[in-house]
């Protein structure tokens, strides 16, 4: 059974103003336990809506949500533990750190959850900041003091702490130096390869995408436009340009090759990939050039 | 939730209302709230309402907005015409229920008032909802200027609250996105008794004050960036002219005041 479920899931924003704006026209996706799933579109896709729609943050229109065969509308009184189960970090997460140090504010969520045994509170906070890379040093600073990279893993590592079985990023990368965004990824990796929990990661970055994602779900103006593994979804790049999207730049230059003649496999996504393709080719040219 | 605060919207449209000069709508506008209380009769009343109905189905807004706006005072003009309605003794008795009496004049008199209320709304939404932001403080620039002569800030005064209006609406969709984050991790805004509730807006009051303080930061920067020095020697960009449109408003609304006038000679005055 899947984790995830949505059933014909439809969103409208501000429904009856002359605003009215519908943001999702009925989305059928199921994800498994222990998936990585890339999240792909452009800006006002719909990608945002669905998580929010995800963790119970917004009511959808029509359509169901359901979370191990449970509709998490069922019983709308207890949506707050659909939220606690659903992790989500949203984007710029920075702006929500609020308490004194970055260790009250990592504990707001457990305690929020309803752990309040201070060991078991102390083992999930420093496990939550572990995961993120935040030094245990940094715990008792103020986190107005941390620098841009560390307050983003401090919001994201106060989300990890309530031990979400899902955990969603919404572009947890934007607006950081390279470096930043390598240890971010890296981090979540980590994080998803030690505890097993699955992840969803909403990125304009293909790259990221490539590097991390098994399966990748691609949306266009409130629709599901493509849900597929990552290697069938950026085999069609000339769709993915259609909708205003492109390809990691890797594939980018295997295209090209292919197109000035070459015979190289244009399914690789990631830097390892490339270099086997690319060895594969060369070698492949050197036996040919040999025989002639 | 937020989203469905309507008070000081305004509302794109290319309607006669709407492309009114700013200055003249505050002008007519003014006129018209004040020729509400001169009101007295049934005539004149009329002569009232008609007009601004008429206005109002000019501005090519839906009703439905308008009685949104009304829907947030609805509360206070039933209290105050019960309460009119009760209090005010005339000599001609409907009705009576121990203390309780309704007479004829008090029955006119709240009436009118909860019109008077009503029509207050009405023509105050028509301003804010044809008018943008920038026009109606542009114009009231442009209205207060003579002040300047006694040394009150009037450019000052003008930017400061275009610079509030501006940010209404960024605070509150900041406001909406906070909530949404701090709900994201299980913060409880819906249940508990004061005390509980008052403490669970800290989570979301500390990041809104950062980040106000930093948007004021960086708008001061940007405003330093571009030479900003306050009003003097400051050219605008539309300038504010008035043409025939605005000329015609002014004599319709003038016609409209003076009929009001007239019409209260013709009957005696149903309210004080």
């Amino acid at each position: 059974m899947a984790l995830i479920e949505t059933q014909n899931l439809r969103y409208i924003y501000g429904k009856g103003t002359p605003f009215e704006k519908v943001a999702l026209h009925g989305a059928d996706i199921s994800i498994n336990e222990g998936e990585f799933i890339g999240v792909i579109g452009h800006t006002g896709s719909g990608k945002s809506t669905l998580v929010q729609l995800l963790n119970g943050l917004l009511k959808p229109e029509s359509g169901k949500i359901l979370l191990n065969g449970v509709d998490i509308w069922a019983k709308p009184k207890e949506i707050r533990k659909v939220r606690f189960a659903v992790g989500l970090v949203f984007q710029y997460p920075e702006y929500q750190l609020f308490e004194e140090t970055v260790y009250k504010d990592i504990a707001f969520g457990p305690t929020n959850k309803g752990i309040h045994n201070k060991d078991e509170l102390d083992a999930v906070v420093r496990r939550a900041a572990e995961f993120a890379g935040l030094k245990e040093s940094l715990l008792e600073k103020s986190p107005f003091d941390l620098s841009g990279g560390e307050k983003r893993r401090a919001a994201i590592a106060g989300v990890i702490a309530m031990e979400p079985k899902v955990l969603i990023l919404d572009e947890p990368t934007a607006g950081l130096d390279p470096k930043g965004r390598d240890r971010i990824l890296n981090q979540i990796k980590k994080y998803r390869e030690q505890t097993g929990s699955t992840v969803l990661l909403v990125s304009h970055s293909m790259e990221d995408i490539a590097r991390v994602a098994d399966r990748v779900l691609v949306m266009n103006h409130g629709n599901v436009e493509m849900f597929d593994t990552t290697e069938n979804v950026f085999k069609q790049g000339e769709h993915l340009a259609e909708i205003g999207l492109k390809v990691p730049q890797v594939t980018q230059v295997f295209l090209e090759l292919k197109k000035l003649g070459a015979d190289v496999d244009t399914g690789v996504y990631t830097m390892e990939q490339a270099k086997a393709a690319a060895l594969a080719y060369l070698r492949g040219a050197g036996t040919e050039g040999g025989n002639a | 939730m937020i989203a469905d605060i309507t008070i000081g919207q305004f509302m794109p449209g290319k309607s006669f209302i709407h492309k009114l000069d700013p200055r003249m709508k505050i002008i007519v506008m003014t006129a018209l709230i004040i020729f509400v209380f001169l009101a007295k009769n049934m005539f004149s009343m009329g002569l009232m309402l008609g007009f601004v109905l008429v206005a109002m189905l000019l501005t090519r807004i839906s009703p439905v907005m308008y009685f949104k706006g009304l829907k947030a005072i609805w509360f206070l003009i039933v209290f105050t015409s019960v309460l009119n309605m009760l209090y005010l003794r005339g000599d001609t008795v409907l009705f009576q229920w121990s203390f309780f009496t309704v007479t004829k004049e008090g029955l006119w008199q709240s009436a009118f008032i909860a019109m008077r209320l009503v029509l207050i709304i009405i023509i105050s939404s028509m301003l804010t909802y044809t008018t943008s932001p920038t026009d109606l403080t542009a114009a009231i620039e442009r209205l207060l200027k003579p002040l300047n002569v006694v040394k009150v800030p009037v450019h000052e005064l003008a930017m400061m609250m275009t610079i509030a209006l501006r940010f209404i609406p960024t605070l509150l969709e900041e406001t909406e996105k906070i909530m949404n984050a701090q709900k994201a991790r299980g913060a409880d805004l819906e249940s508990g008794g004061m005390m509980k509730r008052a403490k669970a807006l800290i989570p979301i009051l500390i990041p809104l004050f950062i980040s106000s303080f930093r948007r004021a930061f960086e708008l001061a920067t940007a405003m330093d960036c571009r030479c900003y020095t306050g009003g003097e020697g400051r050219t605008r960009l539309n300038v504010l002219r008035y043409r025939f449109r605005d000329i015609f408003a002014f004599v319709l609304v003038a016609a409209a005041c003076g009929g009001i006038i007239y019409l209260n000679t013709l009957a005696p005055a149903l309210v004080h």
